[in-house]
């Protein structure tokens, strides 16, 4: 696999710094259609409560509080709720998993891409805890805070499907973490190299056989909640890093907490900045204002805008010799991964995903 | 302006090994064809300097056309450091022979600077095609020789090895293979020069030559002696990869160099051995341009 060491090209550093922004003042919580909100507003909503559900999409309130109004923010609309900060919740019990049935295990978990997998006689189940970005440290610190929970969700997967054998993948540089898991379990190192933690390309890097399957560490995070602490994830693991922070951290916060009140714990070095979504190579670029922390944010990075200046393209090939796909970068591609490899090692600094592969 | 995470290899980085590798084959050409001569007395003190003044202005003339498009035409920052034409024109002119008369020089490469900023393409290498607009001029001027003062002077043949330490005829500098396989090593280093080209030309030339050695039952190391110049060497190495004219898919790099190979023993034996090579860097730019044509349209059938 093409792939280039960008740790070691930038001299970056693991984020091993780990901290909790539970306590939001609002929260803003994403709505397409104002009739499906199924609660009223200014009542009293307990954390864990469903406000939202459009058959598709549920979504639970992270706090409990007052359903203040709907609200709009860059054209999207916006349920807001005011955090009373007594953490209110619906009472359910965890579950003990020691003894659980598979047919109970299958029934309160509900990803059926998962269930399918789970279907199957595996002889390797491969759990990814790559992290996807050379800044972005969620996995990492899921596996490192999550220890008992992950062990006891391996535990019964061996014990209640048929699985031969379950391997963690995971960067040379997250070996230490596994010496705490006193499960039976191995684990696959792979080299610090980007964009390894691409499932896409991890399966097709690592799988080689027809009863092999690849799942993803936040698959497994799913079955603590949903099978074993019988509640709805309310929390949300985002990595704040770039290059003008000081205290590049990953944090815990509570999901729809809006990005510039967690901003607002870290001490940023100039003014001037600019703020990318997920992927520090090709993210998308967003104001401070607009952003609300919902699942698909992994990742805010925080960088300065750089004197790179962008000169015309010399067709040296570089994007081409180092694209995990095998596409030429200059050529709109369908297969594109938009990893932003191409973006990364351009000698004449040209943004190519965004001039390239976006729509 | 951008702000997500770049490697710090820049276009900077690549221009400085040319301009390393410039400033080699300068000392070289001033050497071989300003100190030597001089030694010999066949040329007084200031000739020494020509194929350095060659060189100077052959960055001189594109630095002052690129500086007024930026400037006043396209109202942008001139960035002299990232400009590649400061570097591929002299490649050029170390192509050329000694005796070229200054006027025509200047003259082309003003010329060529312009067309380059007003027709901006990838398909035709406009630097070969320079070269051979130079010699074509020259020829129609009656004046077509690369040899020097003291080529002419002297009676005995040069031998192979001659030929590879730089005492042969041929371009300003083009002369010493051993010192362009030093460059091509330099460049090598350079992440971006595609440095399985020339391998590839050179392997489809032999084996072309010695294919039609067979069939046609010529002697092999006079074909070898022959069409093997240091101008084809030189060609292949600095004008067929320059970036901008070539490939960048594999496949497609292969067909390209193949096709460098093959075509550049044909005009060799063809035309001749010193202009061989551009000819044949045309002519599969063309043939390249043809094949993307066709496979786009085949890839648009196919949807």
């Amino acid at each position: 696999m093409k792939t280039v060491n960008i740790l070691r090209d930038l001299n970056l550093n693991i984020v091993d710094n780990y901290f909790e922004v539970l306590t939001p003042d609002y929260i803003f919580i994403p709505i397409v259609d104002e009739n499906y909100i199924i609660i009223k507003l200014n009542t009293h909503i307990l954390k864990g409560q469903l406000v939202y559900d459009d058959n598709n999409i549920k979504r639970y309130s992270s706090v409990s509080g007052i359903a203040l109004k709907i609200g709009k923010l860059n054209n999207k609309k916006y349920l807001i709720i005011k955090n009373d900060y007594k953490e209110l919740s619906i009472s359910k019990r965890a579950r003990n998993v020691d003894n659980i049935s598979k047919e109970v295990f299958l029934k309160y978990y509900s990803n059926d891409d998962i269930k399918k997998i789970l279907d199957n006689k595996i002889h390797t189940l491969y759990i990814n805890a790559i992290d996807d970005d050379p800044y972005i440290y969620n996995k990492y610190m899921y596996l490192k805070n999550n220890i008992k929970d992950i062990s006891d969700i391996i535990n019964n997967l061996l014990r209640l499907f048929a699985i031969e054998r379950v391997e963690f993948v995971i960067k040379d540089s997250y070996r230490d973490l596994l010496n705490d898991y006193k499960i039976n379990i191995n684990y696959n190192i792979v080299n610090d190299i980007y964009p390894i933690g691409n499932d896409k390309l991890l399966r097709k890097y690592l799988i080689n056989r027809d009863d092999d399957f690849l799942i993803n560490i936040e698959d497994i995070l799913d079955m603590v909640y949903e099978v074993k602490k019988n509640k709805p994830i309310l929390e949300k693991y985002v990595t704040i890093n770039g290059n003008l922070i000081d205290n590049p951290s990953v944090i815990n916060v509570k999901k729809y907490t809006y990005l510039k009140e967690i901003l607002s714990k870290f001490n940023i070095k100039e003014k001037n900045y600019s703020i990318i979504l997920n992927n520090s190579l090709c993210g998308k670029n967003i104001s401070l204002n607009d952003c609300i922390i919902t699942s698909d944010i992994n990742g805010v990075i925080i960088n300065k805008n750089n004197n790179n200046v962008k000169m015309e393209c010399t067709r040296c090939g570089l994007c081409y010799d180092v694209c995990p796909v095998n596409i030429n970068p200059l050529i709109k591609s369908e297969k594109c991964i938009k990893c932003g490899l191409c973006n990364y090692v351009c000698p004449s600094k040209i943004d190519v995903v965004k001039e390239y592969q976006d729509d | 302006m951008t702000n997500y995470l770049k490697s710090k290899y820049s276009n900077i980085s690549i221009i400085t090994k040319y301009y390393i590798i410039i400033l080699l084959l300068t000392i070289y050409a001033t050497y071989k064809n300003g100190i030597l001569l001089y030694q010999k007395e066949l040329i007084n003190f200031i000739s020494i300097l020509k194929p350095a003044f060659l060189v100077l202005l052959a960055i001189f003339i594109p630095f002052i056309i690129s500086y007024i498009y930026y400037k006043y035409l396209k109202k942008e920052e001139y960035h002299i450091l990232n400009d590649y034409n400061l570097v591929l024109f002299p490649l050029v002119a170390f192509a050329l022979p000694l005796q070229i008369n200054i006027f025509l020089y200047i003259g082309i490469i003003l010329l060529f600077s312009i067309i380059k900023m007003a027709f901006k393409t990838n398909i035709i290498n406009y630097y070969a095609l320079m070269k051979l607009v130079i010699m074509f001029i020259i020829y129609l001027l009656g004046k077509y020789s690369y040899l020097t003062i003291y080529d002419l002077n002297i009676e005995t043949n040069y031998t192979t090895l001659d030929m590879f330490l730089g005492n042969g005829i041929g371009g300003i500098a083009t002369t010493n293979i051993a010192l362009l396989i030093i460059c091509y090593l330099i460049l090598c280093i350079t992440k971006s020069y595609k440095k399985e080209i020339p391998i590839i030309s050179l392997v489809s030339f032999f084996i072309i030559l010695l294919l039609s050695c067979l069939i046609f039952k010529n002697n092999i190391i006079l074909d070898i002696k022959e069409l093997i110049t240091s101008e084809f060497i030189y060609g292949i190495i600095f004008i067929s990869t320059i970036s901008f004219y070539s490939p960048i898919e594999s496949k497609k790099k292969i067909i390209y160099a193949i096709l460098v190979g093959v075509l550049s023993y044909l005009f060799n034996k063809i035309i001749n051995p010193f202009e061989g090579i551009f000819f044949a860097i045309i002519v599969t730019n063309l043939i390249i341009f043809l094949y993307e044509i066709i496979e786009k349209r085949m890839k648009n059938e196919h949807k």
